[in-house]
């Protein structure tokens, strides 16, 4: 028994250390430069001077207003068309799911300044391509659509994150134990309200979790603000520490820290909220050792609406934009499509991407630290989950809340915190890779943890004490049980922070040196100097990468699923 | 032989204190059968996990042949992976990532057996509960009466000290619930 003890109460305690380091480090130290008047590494002094001009007038209740709607609308959206397709294609007759599947998913590898840019493209009431449509071809009088607005925003960034909710609702419609539904039809229930009674309330966790993420992505989010939100003259909090770091000479660290303990409260809410919901949780073990058979339900001739109306979304959500990016990469300047236009197209803008020494440097980067940075992500957010959701240790709480609370910190803000702590303590990791892995992995684990937690508290704990039994040490137990079982959910957790690193700006936009630059961080390179072509281009090679592996890892996961064949 | 003496049990609902089980004591000789009996919630369960190691007691001693495997005034407990016992639980626990012989092997190997007496011993215990025809289907394809038949085939592959059986035939037909039982008392 003791020796059993000191093992977990090791490993709780390196894994304590991992996470305080990753997070609360630099957290510290973010607010220690909300209180000094100089940038990072500096010699400066204390003041509180930066406070009183972040939150020292009325307009910062504006912005939290326009950060609440902009991040709940656009969730709504995401969440409703996300677990409809998640339903479509776990629990239903719905023909092509294979297609809808890969449609849905393909959000994933395209990055979220690409699709921005492509709305833009698209909506403008100036060069938006169906505004151009509807004057020029039906004769109206001005754009119908003004994708400037809050209305645009929370188009563009709630059907662009359709995937997130996809994937978790079809992990949580796939493990539900069908007889649980088949209790409830014989028990004189209808089909309605056996959805309501069993199936939905069985999943409001789920659902609670999954909303609270896009909440918090939405409050985090950057690109959406800064290319819709700043010319719509909408601001949100993301952009206005935006604005401080990248619109200032010189930027304004110290201000930039201040609007970002806006997002310490946040956390701390969120963490709480999330903590409450997945608290509930605990009672819905659902997968059992008893086996379970996800039933599919017969849908009759209306399978062929269901398929219309899904395709119907993702052409909207997800080809079109794609499709002006892709014509945009081919064409010398922007214009609308035409049967002129087809002699005119070039592979030009390949060629220069392709010719670009930075092209290379940035690709091996960010192939190099994405695969460190998921993998590590994947394993420690593995660890803590099973030490959180399993064992009854003491602290096991403290490691849960360290762990997810960089969720709610948007990635400018890690880099700002990253920034002041290795500029400041001599660990020479400043100026290299380095710095990138450990700014993903406290980034992303929360994410990977979110899908551990979830595949974990559906397990049923009796699988592990099998394996205890059997006389296998929790070692062996975690690697041989525990890991495969949660293996699809940790794959698809190791694609997403992979895909991120190829996509997300905000946290290496901070980081990146030359010599050290990330993908998309060439690709806002190219945007601030107005090279759309080129950016296209990029856009699209990025995207075929990208989903190369995307196919690649669904079939890796697919071996482990757990389903009738 | 076990041996409970005092044994107790209680769970805290908060600041509410469950006693799940009061002050028991009994002993089971060598190579017989011991059956506790009585309504659900009653503690069937808890005793049985207490025995293997997956609950600690809150009081009373444990002692399994000659070795004690909790000690109450020490605070002492062998760990569950350190005890032989085989065990079917309630819910089965039937790995779903596993094929019918892995599910069975992987104990073996667990507990130290040799991979060809693992493999061995494995094929023996499901010509036992009659599934070697089913040796290589994924475990989620078994009917509930088959996945009992697996737990079983595991709980006694290893030829345990003790075994530990939740409710192990309530998922059988009639038949085969007297075939089981013949089996499990010639062992």
């Amino acid at each position: 028994m003791i020796r059993f003890a000191i093992g977990r109460n090791l490993v709780l305690s390196v894994l304590l250390g991992i996470v305080v380091y990753l997070t609360l480090i630099p957290l510290i130290m973010i607010l220690y430069g909300t209180f000094r008047d100089g940038p990072p590494g500096t010699a400066a002094s204390f003041t509180l001077a930066n406070y009183a001009r972040a939150y020292g007038d009325l307009t910062i209740l504006q912005l939290g207003l326009n950060t609440m709607v902009f991040a709940v609308g656009a969730a709504l959206v995401s969440f409703g068309f996300g677990s409809f397709l998640a339903w479509l294609t776990e629990r239903t007759d719905t023909p092509l799911k294979g297609t809808i599947y890969g449609l849905a998913l393909f959000p994933f590898v395209i990055p979220g300044i690409l699709t921005t840019i492509a709305w833009v493209l698209l909506l403008s009431p100036k060069i938006g391509l169906i505004n151009r449509f509807f004057v020029e071809e039906l004769g109206f009088a001005g754009a119908p659509i003004n994708l400037y607005s809050m209305g645009g925003m929370i188009w563009v960034f709630g059907i662009d994150n359709i995937t997130l909710p996809f994937f978790l609702m079809a992990a949580a419609f796939r493990s539900m134990d069908p007889s649980l539904e088949e209790a409830g039809r014989a028990s004189g229930m209808s089909a309605l309200s056996t959805f309501w009674h069993v199936n939905f309330k069985l999943m409001i966790p789920t659902i609670f979790a999954v909303l609270l993420l896009l909440v918090v992505r939405g409050i985090e989010t950057f690109e959406v603000p800064a290319v819709i939100g700043l010319p719509a003259e909408i601001k949100v909090y993301a952009s206005e520490i935006f604005l401080a770091l990248r619109m200032y000479q010189p930027p304004d660290y110290n201000l930039a820290g201040a609007y970002s303990t806006f997002y310490l409260v946040v956390a701390s809410v969120g963490v709480a909220l999330y903590l409450k919901a997945t608290s509930a949780s605990e009672r819905y073990a659902t997968i059992t050792g008893k086996g379970y058979r996800p039933r599919i339900q017969n849908l009759g001739p209306w399978r062929y609406f269901t398929l219309s109306l899904a395709l119907l979304i993702l052409f909207i959500g997800v080809i079109l934009p794609f499709l002006v990016v892709a014509l945009t990469s081919v064409v010398p300047i922007y214009q609308r499509p035409s049967w002129e236009l087809v002699s005119a197209l070039t592979l030009d803008n390949y060629r220069v991407v392709l010719g670009l020494d930075q092209f290379y440097q940035s690709l091996v980067n960010n192939v190099i630290v994405g695969i460190v940075s998921a993998t590590a992500a994947a394993l420690l957010a593995a660890a803590v989950s099973w030490v959180v959701v399993r064992t009854k240790l003491r602290g096991r709480k403290l490691l849960d809340i360290i762990a997810f609370t960089p969720m709610a910190f948007p990635g400018i803000v890690i880099g700002l915190a990253l920034l002041w702590m290795y500029l400041t303590l001599p660990i020479p990791v400043y100026g290299t890779l380095w710095i990138l892995v450990i700014a993903y992995v406290t980034k992303y684990t929360p994410i990977t943890l979110r899908s551990c937690h979830a595949a974990l508290l559906q397990l049923h704990p009796e699988l592990e004490e099998a394996s205890v039994i059997s006389g296998s040490s929790w070692f062996r137990t975690f690697v041989r049980v525990v890991l495969p079982l949660i293996m699809p959910s940790l794959t698809a957790g190791w694609f997403y922070v992979l895909a991120l690193t190829f996509k997300a700006l905000s946290l290496p936009v901070l980081l990146s040196h030359l010599g050290t630059e990330m993908l998309p961080v060439v690709i806002y390179g190219f945007y601030e100097s107005g090279r759309f072509s080129e950016l296209s281009a990029l856009g699209v090679l990025l995207v075929a990468g990208l989903s190369v592996i995307a196919l690649a890892t669904r079939m890796f996961a697919s071996q482990f699923s757990v389903q009738e064949r | 032989m076990i041996t409970a003496t005092h044994l107790g049990k209680i769970f805290y609902d908060g600041e509410k204190a469950v006693k799940a089980i009061d002050d028991i004591s009994f002993a089971v000789p060598s190579g017989k059968l011991f059956t506790l009996l009585g309504p659900s919630g009653c503690g069937k369960t808890t005793t049985l996990r207490c025995i293997a190691g997956l609950e600690t007691p809150s009081s009373g001693e444990i002692k399994i042949g000659e070795q004690v495997v909790f000690d109450g005034k020490r605070g002492a407990a062998v760990p569950p992976n350190k005890r032989n016992i085989g065990m079917v639980f309630q819910s089965y626990a039937i790995w779903p990532h596993m094929t019918v012989f892995q599910n069975v092997y992987y104990h073996l190997k667990s507990k130290g057996f040799s991979r060809s007496e693992a493999k061995e011993r494995a094929r023996h215990a499901l010509e036992t509960v009659g599934l070697i025809d089913l040796e290589d289907r994924p475990a989620p394809k078994l009917s509930g009466g088959q996945q009992q038949r697996v737990a079983l085939a595991r709980a006694l592959a290893g030829a345990p000290e003790v075994l530990l059986l939740d409710e192990p035939l309530s998922n059988l037909d009639a038949k085969l619930r007297e075939e089981m039982r013949s089996e499990i008392r010639s062992l």
